[in-house]
């Protein structure tokens, strides 16, 4: 977390409202895009989006900067979108741990060619389920370390370590499908 | 080591993704809710609250007050540093005021100095304790707040 954040953070929490609206700013595309891969629906998600940044600043009192802002906002985030996905009876694949294996190896992102390759991956994430997608978001667009990943989504470290590995895999795959796909519609 | 390679280059590339964003009103329908929020909005208090410096500036104050016109001090000459500085204010005799507190000081017991002993440690620990509990719960924020 930086200090500009921390120093935002502080700022709201002695009262200063408007500044919470930099924070809403920041984290509003990867709140957003979490709550539509576990709702499915743009309307629901914007819902709960809006919901999980309400129920941040009502307990921002109670942030202390032990942990990354971020983290504090996912686990909010992901425990709102769960709980009104059972309300709504939203099919979801629920979290469960999974037994450690590590033997396989996984692609090389790098042999997609360069101006194709961020096109196959916003398909290919598209196309994970909603646990691989937080996994894959968390640790690689925010940087989220494995130990933060397992106090958002109360899996163990192994466990979220095993499951990035399969994500990244199963995502190197969707790219190779597309990539495949697209070379043989040209021929 | 291709394992490695595939993580960094992974992470390179997510970098140039974007995102699904929400409306483009998002932001100030999520400000808009949270004013009336705002309103009933606990605040941090400082551990040190503002009683808290008012009395030690106080504290601080009187000391100032009983160096100045106490005269004991090596540079004050016969009567004082404030004599030095305005010599031509109105003389004032503290010497009642000093018989005072000298014959408080004889008449102290030694239950007087125990009193005032258990006060300052019931006031350490009372601090102590503010420490802790703010830091303890700090530990959990996440699971706090998701309760």
């Amino acid at each position: 977390m930086s200090v500009e954040e921390l120093a935002i953070i502080r700022s709201v929490q002695q009262g200063d409202v408007k500044s919470f609206s930099y924070l809403v700013n920041q984290y509003q595309n990867v709140v957003f895009s979490i709550a539509l891969k576990v709702l499915k629906n743009r309307e629901d998600a914007e819902e709960m989006a809006q919901e999980a940044f309400i129920k941040a600043f009502r307990s921002i009192h109670t942030f202390q900067g032990k942990s990354k802002f971020s983290t504090w906002m996912f686990s909010i985030t992901y425990n709102t979108c769960i709980t009104y996905a059972r309300k709504k009876k939203i099919r979801t694949s629920p979290i469960e741990q999974v037994q450690v294996n590590e033997g396989e190896d996984d692609g090389n992102f790098g042999e997609f060619p360069e101006e194709a390759r961020t096109r196959y991956l916003e398909l290919a994430l598209k196309q994970l389920s909603e646990e691989d997608y937080m996994l894959v978001v968390f640790h690689y667009y925010e940087d989220q370390t494995i130990e933060e990943i397992s106090q958002v989504t109360g899996l163990s470290n192994a466990n979220v370590k095993v499951k990035l590995f399969r994500a990244r895999k199963k995502l190197y795959d969707l790219m190779q499908d597309l990539m495949k796909k697209e070379v043989y519609s040209e021929l | 080591m291709k394992m490695i390679n595939s993580d960094k280059e992974l992470n390179r590339m997510m970098k140039e993704i974007t995102l699904e964003s929400p409306g483009s009103d998002f932001s100030s329908k999520v400000m808009e809710s949270i004013l009336p929020y705002a309103e009933t909005y606990p605040k941090a208090e400082p551990l040190l609250g503002r009683k808290f410096w008012i009395l030690v500036s106080l504290f601080v104050l009187l000391a100032l007050l009983f160096i100045l016109f106490s005269g004991n001090m090596p540079s004050s000459g016969k009567n004082g540093m404030m004599e030095q500085f305005l010599p031509d204010l109105p003389k004032i005799d503290w010497s009642h005021f000093r018989n005072l507190f000298s014959a408080f000081l004889e008449k102290s017991t030694s239950l007087g100095w125990t009193l005032g002993s258990l006060m300052g440690g019931a006031l350490i620990l009372l601090l102590a304790d503010q420490l802790f509990a703010s830091s303890l719960f700090g530990k959990n924020e996440i699971s706090n707040t998701l309760q």
